[in-house]
């Protein structure tokens, strides 16, 4: 920043003036306003950049084909982006859905299907493969388990995971809330 | 003086207005009064006729889609502004992506990487190759610059843009703007070279 009211700004203090001349400090603005030799320099940089903008301006070519807009881009626009868009997302995401529910309830029925044929349709083929289904792991594996397992005691249980129907406050019982316990108060 | 430009302020935003709530006319009017000016905008960035029509086209047929959520109808020619930027900028990423591919997609040979590629739309032998000669020295003088430097620099000179509007049309503060083109300005004013690219595309 020049403290001497004489010496002329520096580039700059000139290109700041160029850019915003609000922004100049009061000294540099003091400067400018009384320094010829300052004002052109910073005339001079505006003018040359300026100058480039308008020569730019000159150079490039009108619009060749003006833009036309057809009609119905606005007629249509509500109905598009508030009407359909909706209404067609729900309509793909229920036909997913279907397309989910009924490929699956298809396969477990063609596997039931199968099932039955291989097992000659016996109830005894059925209670074994549920067996299988509730403890796929054999017999021997299982008692192992039945004798190590660490069980917790109910209290043990009750303070992992509290009932929540007795105690009333783990998820928010209304009717503790707002009510005997409430009125008490 | 004041009250005309009172005047004319408010029909635009009466038009603006209008076109917003599906008025055809009210948007061709808009079209007509803004397209040059846009149009500039995307040639100054791009340098090519056929390219910068079509994003033109592409930048008012986004407006006319999006216009009824502009909140402030004072804000139409910023916005679209914005807009257009985008649109440039969304075109000049495709170009480079394209380029990065081009000995491998035969497809890529559409969207040239040399904006020199349309230098022969210019009507006139001679005055198309000093207009070229301009643009040639456009480039040259503002490679040294960032993409923010060059935007605000352009946005500043080229499509002579306040600074207030500069801000708005990129979403930033009016000191983020200033302080761009400060080291954009001393970036070309302290540069030699760049200095004298300068004074010959200002003759």
């Amino acid at each position: 920043m020049n403290t001497d009211r004489k010496a002329h700004l520096t580039s700059d203090e000139i290109i700041a003036a160029v850019v915003d001349r609000g922004d100049l400090t009061a000294h540099a603005e003091s400067h400018l306003a009384v320094c010829d030799h300052c004002r052109k320099e910073a005339e001079k940089t505006r003018a040359m950049f300026a100058a480039l903008g308008e020569t730019a301006r000159q150079s490039a070519p009108l619009i060749p084909v003006p833009v036309r807009i057809p009609k119905e881009h606005q007629k249509i626009r509500l109905s598009r982006d508030w009407g359909l868009r909706p209404v067609l997302g729900v309509a793909a995401a229920f036909c997913l859905v279907v397309a989910v529910i009924g490929g699956g309830l298809f396969k477990y029925a063609g596997q039931r299907a199968n099932l039955a044929q291989t097992g000659n349709g016996t109830a005894a083929f059925f209670e074994e493969a549920d067996r299988l289904v509730e403890n796929a792991m054999p017999v021997y594996y299982q008692k192992i388990i039945e004798r190590d397992a660490f069980r917790p005691g109910d209290d043990m249980m009750d303070f992992i995971v509290p009932p929540v129907n007795e105690t009333g406050d783990f998820i928010g019982n209304p009717e503790t809330e707002n009510g005997k316990e409430m009125s008490h108060a | 003086m004041d009250q005309v430009l009172e005047e004319k302020s408010s029909s635009f935003k009466t038009i603006v207005i209008r076109a917003s709530k599906g008025d055809h006319g009210a948007f061709q009017h808009l079209v007509g009064q803004f397209q040059n000016d846009i149009f500039r905008l995307v040639f100054f960035r791009i340098h090519s006729e056929m390219d910068a029509q079509d994003i033109t086209q592409d930048v008012f047929m986004t407006a006319v889609k999006k216009i009824h959520q502009l909140q402030s109808p004072d804000q139409f020619k910023n916005w679209l502004y914005r807009i257009a930027v985008n649109k440039v900028n969304d075109y000049l990423r495709r170009k480079k992506f394209a380029a990065l591919f081009s000995p491998f997609l035969s497809s890529a040979a559409e969207v040239p990487a040399n904006p020199m590629a349309h230098e022969n739309e210019y009507p006139g032998p001679e005055a198309g190759l000093v207009k070229n000669a301009f643009w040639k020295n456009v480039r040259a003088l503002t490679a040294s610059l960032s993409l923010m430097e060059k935007e605000i620099f352009l946005l500043r000179f080229f499509d002579q843009q306040e600074i207030s509007e500069i801000a708005a049309i990129l979403g930033k503060g009016e000191s983020t703007v200033k302080t761009h083109l400060y080291r954009a300005i001393k970036k070309l004013k302290n540069n030699p070279e760049k200095a004298i690219l300068l004074e010959k595309g200002c003759l």
